[in-house]
């Protein structure tokens, strides 16, 4: 393969892992801190009433009493 | 290339270019095959003591120049033909490298994109707990102990306390 064109390959290639990597990320993101709402209300539960809990995880109280 | 040739016997200086193509000019007649009059030159040469390399230079650059007089219309067709052939050839070793190329980058590009893909999950996932983490922890800190909170998050009692 042309040398040159290995590198541009390479450089496009870099730059579209990037995006990706970005995309993903944030998605990971939501899916991480829903992941630990969803833990911390399990241990919550047995410390805080259901509003409370509501109030410090931003989850609904209906999603918190089903947990 | 075109050195002049100072013999000391005679009063004409000759180019060893004109004294090559006088050469072949005075010996083309006696032969009807190329490569036997390109022999019969070559021998010739041979036995002039005074033979150097850049005459044998000269002599090879006289001959590629001859060569297109002295070749057959036969063999200048067939030639001609192979040139045809090499060209199309190459055209299509062209054609076939771009689509080699389109296919490796495409190949290259997926798999970046699924390596980007893997590595902002793992980033992602992470970043998004810590984060959330020291939000629940920051809230919790009105109603528990630093200790409970460490308990319940599982954060440092240092990080609890810079929050």
């Amino acid at each position: 393969m042309d040398p040159e064109l290995y590198k541009l390959m390479m450089k496009t290639a870099k730059e579209v892992n990037k995006k990706y990597e970005q995309i993903a990320l944030e998605e990971a993101k939501k899916e991480g801190k829903m992941e630990i709402k969803i833990e911390m209300v399990k241990k919550l539960k047995e410390l805080l009433t259901p509003e409370k809990t509501a109030e410090i995880t931003g989850l609904k109280i209906e999603e918190i009493r089903l947990l | 290339m075109e050195k002049i040739n100072k013999d000391k016997e005679s009063n004409i200086q000759l180019t060893f270019k004109e004294e090559l193509h006088l050469l072949i000019m005075c010996l083309l007649p006696k032969y009807e095959n190329k490569t036997e009059l390109l022999i019969e030159i070559k021998e010739i040469l041979k036995k002039e003591k005074y033979i150097r390399k850049e005459k044998i230079d000269v002599m090879k650059c006289i001959i590629g120049l001859e060569i297109d007089n002295l070749i057959s219309k036969e063999d200048q067709e067939l030639l001609k033909g192979d040139e045809d052939m090499n060209q199309e050839l190459e055209e299509k070793m062209m054609k076939v490298a771009k689509e080699v190329n389109k296919k490796y980058k495409q190949i290259a590009l997926e798999e970046a994109k699924k390596e980007g893909i893997k590595e902002g999950e793992r980033k992602g996932k992470k970043e998004g707990k810590d984060e959330e983490k020291k939000e629940i922890a920051k809230k919790l800190k009105e109603l528990l102990t630093p200790e409970e909170i460490e308990k319940i998050t599982g954060l440092s009692l240092q990080t609890i306390l810079l929050l």
